[in-house]
């Protein structure tokens, strides 16, 4: 979109402007499913308002109730009578975008159910913030169930009751506040910067916290994670200067391959640190050019 | 986003690990008349460093594919030398077989 | 094609190059033709980049050549308008062995009389100016005019240089026969055509015997494989960038095939350079074999010798092996620097084993001296082709 056509949206609302899609926007989408539909029990709603090339939701579903067809930047069409509400498509959705609610759960609470990929996750029983479209506070919640199931593909879907009257507003949760304490399944202070959840390698479980020194000061990393790790997490992403103009390197390569990221370690120079696994003590410096040599000679 | 990639031949470093500028490669193709990635390699430094041109030979391959009018898949790999990858040279020495 | 030029240059390597070089200042036509599609292709790309004074016995007819060669570097980048990376840094030449004590003091007396500079330092002193050499080391010499260069863009500035002179270089261009008439030169037939032509320069290092088969003559060259490796760049040595095993001068360089220590075996020498990039150059083999690989044995021979002299290289790495042909003359271990008798117009430059790259501007001038002038600036009868006496 070009630059005109971006200003003008400072008075407009809904998907594209704002990345929040209005109720119009919604009631047109044909993902979206009927009051009528809702009142008859679980069912998908989909919210995908926009046409980009994307079609897992239709894969997903086993009672082939989504379409999208050809070309695949068709909207997803809902069959509310086929779809069952059994939430399968929710993990689907790479823009996540599709929700599962059932009004029918209780006299006065609804069931909504959503991808959730945040750390930690929630616990059942918990209570929680149920948070609207646009992230903000609508109403309180309790955790039901929390599912993270190997076909899900690393993204569990949270299921909150709430009162009835905002299923459909309701779409995520709130956070937990940070400044929790630290505990075996949570984070440490300096792991902020970390990922523990990934598509390939899968749930990280944080190992036990070592000490090394980076350029004298003390830096807590984890057991068996590549030196270069502990650094990014520590917010250190200078590793090096080169010799002849003297200019920052970092990770580049990051497969040991590409020498930037190499530092002093233990008084050897050129270790590469995306390659290389931490251990308790370890004694890293920043690397001026090739660094010095340290009286190394062992007697064998 | 501004304009397509303008030339900054002087700045960009096209072998990280010895600082060679695209500049350094392309004056010496044109002054020598190189052919190969080697060649250039063997005048300019880029490739000769700690990675021994695994970042920077297949750019050094386009450059000199513009240069030359050739194609860039002709020019590519260079010349290949043990070891793969970086040995100590106390493995080296330690190595068992030293029967001819 | 069809050419007529003053002299054809056989082979683009640092010797070939220089030959060209100093022919086309004096005025020469020169074409060189060169078997691969590169100038510095085989052994002049593939060394350690050294020039040293001190390499050989002061006895050596080379030594005078060594003196001036260094001269001729001097100012060589200047003249060629290339910077072929020419520095002295200086020699250290030593050994573990207590025992040679007496006789690295006899070399360096030597070497003093023939007017080189050296001096005699103990292992202790040695050990307090570079922390990194080995404790082992016993005494060695250290000479201050030896140098070090970028072999790859000597060789190219000399092609270059010679180029802005008027000099043809044929390159993928393979020479099949050279015309003689009358014991006369008058030709030589390549693969892409004929080149007419006086004097020929047989310029092509371990490959000189198949051009002297040519014009019937034997000349006793052979190859010598000869195998290097280099490291990642480590901080700079205090001191010395280029040290040598002092058992090169004592042993020669040729490889005792029948020996039980797989380094004669081998012909491992130590010397080693450190690049102005911070690599260690770790050589060298000197092999009774034609074949360019890469050996195992040999690398593990050329480590556990860097090793001994300089521990601080056990956790350096190794980054890049690689080897190729020095051309030796198995008679006498001399350069052949020379006319031949028969057929008027041969000329032979080759056989300088390890010292190609170091002795190219000298043979180049010499090898011109001898072709234009008919006299040469230095003694070159130990190099004469006629003491073989054996033109088959």
């Amino acid at each position: 979109m070009d630059t005109n056509k971006r200003l003008l949206l400072w008075e407009s609302k809904g998907c594209a402007a704002e990345g929040i899609p209005t109720p119009e926007e919604l009631k047109k989408t044909p993902g979206f499913c009927s009051l009528e539909r809702l009142q008859k029990g679980s069912v998908a709603v989909i919210e995908c308002t926009q046409e980009i090339p994307c079609n897992p939701c239709e894969a997903a579903c086993h009672q082939g109730a989504i379409k999208v067809g050809s070309p695949i930047t068709n909207l997803p069409v809902l069959d509310v009578d086929k779809c069952t509400g059994c939430g399968l498509c929710i993990s689907s959705c790479p823009g996540m975008a599709i929700f599962v609610v059932d009004v029918t759960y209780s006299d006065d609470k609804a069931l909504v159910l959503f991808p959730y990929e945040y750390l930690p996750l929630p616990g059942a029983g918990d209570k929680v913030a149920a948070t609207g479209r646009e992230g903000k506070k609508v109403c309180e919640g309790e955790v039901i169930r929390v599912l993270d199931k190997p076909r899900q593909g690393h993204t569990p879907v949270v299921s909150i009751a709430i009162p009835k009257e905002f299923a459909l507003q309701v779409r995520s949760i709130a956070r937990k506040e940070a400044g929790a304490p630290a505990t075996k399944d949570n984070l440490g202070s300096e792991d902020k910067r970390r990922i523990l959840t990934h598509p390939i390698l899968s749930q990280q479980e944080p190992q036990k916290e070592v000490a090394i020194t980076v350029d004298n000061k003390k830096v807590m990393a984890r057991k068996g994670e590549m030196i270069i790790a502990a650094l990014l997490s520590a917010g250190i992403r200078v590793n090096r200067f080169t010799a002849k103009y003297n200019q920052p390197r970092g990770l580049f390569c990051g497969i040991g391959q590409c020498t930037d990221c190499m530092m002093t370690v233990n008084g050897t120079a050129n270790v590469r640190t995306c390659v290389t696994p931490v251990e308790e003590g370890m004694a890293i410096e920043t690397q001026y050019g090739h660094g010095k040599w340290v009286e190394k000679i062992e007697k064998k | 986003m501004g304009n397509k990639t303008e030339k900054n031949e002087k700045n960009n470093i096209i072998c990280r690990c010895e600082e060679i500028t695209e500049q350094e490669i392309r004056d010496a193709i044109r002054e020598f008349d190189l052919k190969t990635v080697d060649d250039v390699k063997r005048l300019t430094r880029a490739g000769m460093g700690l990675c021994q041109g695994r970042t920077c030979a297949r750019l050094t391959a386009r450059i000199l594919a513009e240069e030359t009018k050739r194609k860039a898949s002709e020019l590519y790999p260079p010349s290949r030398r043990p070891p793969t990858r970086p040995v100590e040279i106390e493995s080296l020495a330690r190595a068992e077989e030293i029967e001819n | 094609m069809n050419k007529n030029t003053d002299v054809v240059v056989m082979g683009a390597g640092v010797i070939g190059c220089a030959v060209a070089y100093y022919l086309a200042k004096k005025g020469c036509r020169v074409i060189v033709i060169e078997k691969k599609e590169r100038v510095c292709a085989e052994a002049s790309g593939a060394n350690l980049g050294g020039v040293p004074l001190t390499l050989l016995e002061p006895s050596s007819p080379t030594l005078e050549m060594h003196k001036e060669t260094l001269k001729l570097f001097d100012n060589l980048s200047e003249e060629t308008g290339y910077d072929m990376e020419f520095q002295r840094v200086g020699l250290l030449t030593c050994t573990l062995d207590e025992g040679q004590h007496s006789a690295m003091e006899k070399l360096a007396q030597g070497f003093q009389q023939k007017g080189i500079d050296v001096k005699l330092i103990e292992g202790d002193e040695i050990r307090k100016c570079e922390p990194g050499l080995s404790d082992k080391i016993a005494v060695g010499i250290e000479e201050e005019e030896t140098g070090i260069l970028n072999p790859f863009k000597t060789t190219h500035g000399l092609a270059r240089a010679a180029k802005k002179l008027g000099t043809e270089f044929l390159l993928a261009t393979e020479a099949r026969t050279i015309e003689v008439d009358k014991d006369k030169i008058t030709a030589v037939v390549t693969d892409k055509g004929r080149i007419g032509t006086e004097f020929v320069v047989n310029a092509a290092g371990a490959w000189t015997p198949e051009i002297g088969k040519m014009v019937g003559l034997n000349i006793p060259i052979e190859p010598i494989k000869g195998q290097a490796m280099v490291t990642e760049p480590v901080a700079p040595n205090q001191r010395w960038r280029y040290i040598m095993d002092a058992a090169y001068i004592s042993h020669g360089s040729a490889p005792d095939e029948d020996s039980e220590d797989i380094n004669m075996r081998l012909g491992i020498t130590g010397g080693w350079i450190q690049e102005n990039t911070g690599g260690w150059t770790i050589g060298s083999s000197h092999e009774a074999n034609s074949s360019k690989a890469v050996t195992m044995p040999t690398a593990s021979c050329l480590a556990r010798k860097a090793i001994e002299f300089m521990p601080r290289l056990k956790g350096v790495h190794c980054i890049r092996a690689w080897a190729n042909l020095r051309p030796y003359c198995y008679v006498d271990d001399l350069p052949i620097i020379s006319k031949v008798d028969s057929p008027s117009g041969f000329v032979i430059a080759t056989g300088h084993l390890g010292a190609g790259v170091t002795l190219a501007p000298i043979t180049g001038k010499l090898i011109a001296e001898l072709i234009i002038d008919n006299k040469t600036s230095l003694p070159i009868d130990a190099f004469s082709f006629s003491r073989f006496n054996n033109q088959a």
